[in-house]
């Protein structure tokens, strides 16, 4: 899970605000005045500066017979910074700065392009990094956003508002649990998926 | 009967006139105006300079129209450059249209897609080997479970060697385009959509690019209509969420070469017609103050309208199109042909015929065209087509008016024509003549200064730009530069340029060069390099690469034993068979197979046809130390026949060429009117008074121009060269002996008004946004003016005038 290092002062806060919420009623006036939604969320994941995480993934390929696995790490930094490190099979970054999309492969080889040139690869890369980022115009401007469940377990479902990004990714789901992700499942047109777990780094 | 017969002889000649006016002004309208820059550009230049000239002229980079639209919200501004690049599509008067729309990459994609196997320098018999093709898949696999394999999977049944990952690679290259929005080209900070237009027409044929500029322009504000309905309805419908200004707002910019000549000729049109209604109006409320004439006004504006239209239809029948800065040019003809009249009527007094007057001023009066068509004469040796136009113009104008003066006004002008004396002017003018002389401590000292100060300068004084030519005004080279920056068209500096006499072979000598220059890349003395092999390769090459592909029977046998062990689905490579199969029987590529696709233009840019033969061109990027390169290209067997070109030191070298040229051109202008006035007056004395208040005239012109901030360019030494045309007349009638003090008053007037005139003309050019005519108008303006004046000052004894000026 990408979780927050912010200030221990806010996670006492926060702490305080689940226990009163728990000993209120479920209907509580309260949630009726302000109800929770994606301003909400987004407004939480905008108080993160840097986050950094493992992650396991699970490919189905029509291609091949068996699955592919991989893991690594995920590290985010404010305000458009984001990289994915494959450690296993073999090593392999993918980092995204700004507009510049850098692909390193473990023989040093790197591949980089302008993420704005290309739409599907633009709407992939902003689903995550402006949910990090807390950025509701960039999201909405790429998706369609359909948000369920409640701070302590939300569920976002992505559908790309391009025909083009379209042709290539059906759907984007995005599972967590306040400021942090647990889970990236991608539903490809073509019927291939990919499915990413991601745990908090161990402490 | 003497007069009766003269009087005949007269008519005939007034019939002659007509005739002639008829004739030129139907070669006129027949004409073609061009405001081609090229005109400006040499005959014949060394090979290298040939290729850019042929850039320059019809290039596919003259072809290009940068445009830019901005002024509304980012939303909207890509929403219209997709609408506008969808109207101009198709467009026969439009090659190409690219934003960054993958409709127009995707002709460019099916080529290299379908034709991977001709084009990948990656193919060879050993990568279709089974030992090859486990290398491939076992890549692919990895590609397949890194991020970048949703976006890369779909190729992979049909080309598992990825091929086309090869190619989009050298395609692309590194730098990667501009920045994008949606999809579609934005400049870096987002404020302009940018679309790069291809015109079909090449950039000198300034008719289809007005054509193709309007279908542009109009494309846009139907874009620009739909797109604002469509974002007033979605306001509308989102509750006007106040995305910023909708596309209503938005603004067309374009910029490019067909741009600037369609521009520079709408320019050079307004500014000449500007200037002659200007410059008429007021030589003619001058002339009118002095004769109190209208008939005499009319008539004495007889020798220059004759002479205008008799210089364009000699310059179309040499020339076979008139350049538009020669027509502009007529108005500076005004200022010196209505000279002829004014010293004609100016001088005869009441009681002569204009005929004694005519046989009086003559000898003077021929001297002085005589001298001017000398100086202009040499302009015709000029390499540059415009100037060799400017000086046919000039010669023809000028003797055309000076016949008119002489033989076809005396038969129109009413009997007992003569002019009154100009008393307050005339009272004036003596005045100042008489304290003239006085001036010549001063003059002296400031022709020394002047000299003191050139010297000083020395060559900074002088433009080095090939630039400083373009009629393109300053702030539209500046949106210019601004729309190739956000573009990130390469700023192409070096070329390597190679010749053959076909296509085939010329391609084959860039495939040749790719060995030296790679190995150059992979030193670092080079960024990167792009060839047109690249696109097309030759046929040579494409053979052996078909021939690299194994046979359909020993692929499929190659690839179950490569694939053994690894995930992949049984049979999932079948298309991959099916396409080689097919790629070993293609036939090869040429030229023609690239037609509709945008590597089409990229390929006839860099495969050009020249001269006798065809020749590659391999823009080079990143080039640090262009000596290193040079040495390391010179002593390479591969890059035999090799051109080094710096385009931006070629083209300023081609221009400080052509300066000298002119500069000697002037020189020799220069002596041959020295020469010939030293043959007419027949004596030294007479001589240096002739010709040294048109030297001091030129020093200080020069020195001034230069002080208030000009840098001197080829137009300013062509205006020195008028300089001295229109100024000798001045010192020659200067200088003449006059029989009576009267006489001598009215050649005073004379060439006081001829002066005014000239200065007139000239003057109204120099707030010309032109170069060319600002340059000669401001010399030409300057320099009479101080011809005149030093003429009064170092002019002979001034008798008259000293005698009088006690009383004036």
């Amino acid at each position: 899970m990408i979780s927050g290092n912010s200030p221990a002062r806010r996670r006492i806060a926060a702490a305080v605000a689940a226990l009163l919420a728990a000993a209120l009623p479920p209907a509580g006036a309260g949630a009726a005045d302000r109800p929770w939604g994606l301003t909400e969320l987004f407004a939480a994941f905008a108080q993160v500066q840097a986050s950094s995480a493992r992650f396991t993934e699970t490919r189905t390929v029509s291609l091949l017979d068996t699955p592919l696995e991989s893991s690594g790490t995920l590290t985010y930094r404010r305000p458009d910074r984001l990289e994915k490190t494959t450690l296993q099979p073999q090593q392999e970054s993918l980092r995204v700065e700004g507009d510049r999309l850098t692909l390193t492969r473990a023989d040093g080889a790197s591949r980089s392009l302008s993420v704005s040139s290309m739409p599907e690869i633009q709407t992939y890369v902003e689903s995550i990094r402006a949910t990090l980022r807390g950025d509701v115009p960039t999201m909405m401007r790429f998706y369609d956003v359909a948000l369920e469940g409640t701070p302590e377990g939300w569920l976002m479902r992505l559908t790309p508002r391009a025909a083009e990004a379209r042709a290539m990714v059906g759907r984007i789901e995005i599972a967590g649990r306040k400021a942090g992700i647990g889970r990236i499942d991608v539903h490809q047109a073509d019927g291939d998926r990919s499915s990413m777990t991601i745990l908090p780094d161990p402490p | 009967m003497t007069v009766a017969a003269r009087g005949k002889a007269g008519w005939w000649a007034v019939a002659l006139w007509l005739a002639g006016l008829a004739v030129c002004a139907l070669l006129v309208a027949r004409a073609t105006v061009t405001a081609d820059i090229s005109a400006f550009l040499p005959r014949s230049p060394s090979a290298a300079q040939q290729v850019l000239v042929d850039q320059l002229r019809d290039g596919v980079v003259s072809r290009l129209v940068l445009v830019g639209l901005e002024g509304a919200a980012p939303d909207s501004l890509t929403r219209l450059s997709r609408a506008t690049a969808a109207r101009l599509r198709g467009d026969p008067l439009i090659a190409a249209v690219e934003n960054g729309e993958r409709t127009g990459r995707g002709a460019d994609a099916a080529y290299l897609w379908t034709n991977r196997y001709l084009l990948s320098p990656a193919v060879t018999p050993e990568r279709f080997t089974a030992e090859g093709l486990r290398r491939a898949l076992e890549e692919d696999l990895r590609l397949l479970q890194s991020p970048a394999g949703m976006f890369l999977k779909q190729a992979l049944p049909n080309d598992p060697t990825a091929e086309i990952l090869t190619l989009t690679d050298r395609v692309l290259g590194e730098a990667g385009g501009p920045a994008s929005r949606d999809g579609v080209w934005v400049s870096a900070d987002g404020a302009r959509a940018l679309l790069l237009v291809q015109t079909a027409a090449p950039g000198f044929d300034i008719d289809a690019q007005q054509r193709a500029l309007a279908l542009i322009r109009a494309a846009f504000e139907e874009a620009r209509a739909a797109t604002a309905s469509a974002d007033a309805s979605t306001n509308a419908a989102d509750g006007a969420a106040g995305a910023g200004a909708g596309a209503g707002t938005a603004r067309l910019v374009m910029t490019g070469p067909g741009v600037f000549s369609v521009q520079t000729r709408d320019r050079i049109e307004a500014d000449a017609t500007r200037s002659s209604i200007l410059a008429t109006a007021l030589v003619a409320g001058m002339l009118l103050l002095v004769y109190r004439s209208l008939g005499a006004l009319a008539l004495s504006l007889l020798p220059t309208i004759s002479g205008a239209l008799a210089g364009v239809a000699a310059v179309s029948l040499g020339f076979g199109t008139v350049h538009g800065v020669t027509l502009g040019f007529g108005v500076t003809l005004l200022g010196e042909t209505v000279d002829y009249a004014v010293y004609l009527f100016t001088q005869t007094l009441p009681g002569q015929t204009a005929r004694d007057t005519l046989r009086r001023i003559w000898p003077t009066l021929l001297l002085g065209v005589a001298t001017s068509i000398v100086g202009f004469a040499t302009l015709l040796f000029s390499s540059f087509s415009g100037l060799a136009q400017l000086g046919l113009f000039s010669i023809t104008g000028l003797a055309v008016a000076l016949a008119v003066t002489r033989w076809v006004l005396p038969v129109l002008l009413p009997d007992g024509f003569a002019t009154q004396r100009p008393a307050r002017l005339a009272a004036l003018l003596n005045a100042l003549t008489g304290a003239a002389p006085r001036l010549r401590i001063p003059l002296a000292l400031a022709t020394l200064l002047s000299l003191g100060w050139l010297v000083h300068l020395g060559p900074t004084a002088w433009s080095g730009e090939l630039s400083s030519l373009s009629p393109v005004a300053e702030a539209d080279q500046r949106l210019d530069e601004a729309l190739r920056r956000d573009l990130g068209a390469p700023d192409v500096s070096h070329l390597l340029v190679i010749a053959a006499p076909t296509p085939d072979g010329a391609l084959a000598a860039a495939e040749r060069l790719a060995t030296p220059l790679d190995a150059l890349v992979r030193q670092g003395v080079l960024g990167g390099y792009d060839s047109p092999a690249v696109h097309l390769p030759s046929l040579a090459t494409q053979r052996a690469r078909q021939a690299a592909l194994p046979e359909p029977d020993r692929l499929r046998d190659a690839l179950a034993q490569a694939s053994q062990g690894l995930p992949f689905r049984p049979d999932v490579f079948a298309p991959f068979l099916a396409d080689v199969a097919a790629a070993r029987t293609m036939p090869p590529l040429t030229r023609a197979s690239l037609e509709g696709t945008g590597l089409k233009l990229k390929l006839d840019s860099l495969l050009v046809r020249g001269g006798a033969g065809w020749t590659a061109m391999l823009p080079l990027r990143g080039v640090a130390d262009p000596p290193a390169l040079a040495a390391r290209l010179a002593g390479d067997p591969s890059a035999r026949g090799a051109v080094l070109l710096n385009l931006k030191e070629e083209s300023d070298r081609l221009y400080r060429s052509y300066r000298q040229e002119a500069l000697t051109l002037a020189l020799l202008g220069g002596l041959a009117i020295t020469a010939l006035l030293a043959a007419a007056l027949r004596s030294p004395r007479s001589l240096v008074a002739a010709v040294l208040p048109l030297a001091a005239a030129v020093v200080i012109t020069v020195a001034l121009l230069t002080a208030l901030g000009q840098a001197l360019s080829i137009f300013h030494l062509v205006g020195l060269l008028l300089v001295v045309g229109v100024g000798s007349n001045y010192s020659l009638l200067f200088e003449r002996p006059e029989p009576s003090p009267p006489l001598r008053e009215r050649t005073v007037v004379s060439v006081v008004v001829a002066n005014l005139c000239a200065v007139i003309g000239f003057g109204t050019l120099a707030f010309s946004g032109i170069p060319v005519l600002h340059g000669i108008g401001m010399t030409v303006a300057i320099g009479a003016f101080l011809s005149l004046a030093f003429a009064a000052v170092l002019g002979g004894p001034a008798p008259v005038g000293a005698g009088r000026s006690g009383h004036g």
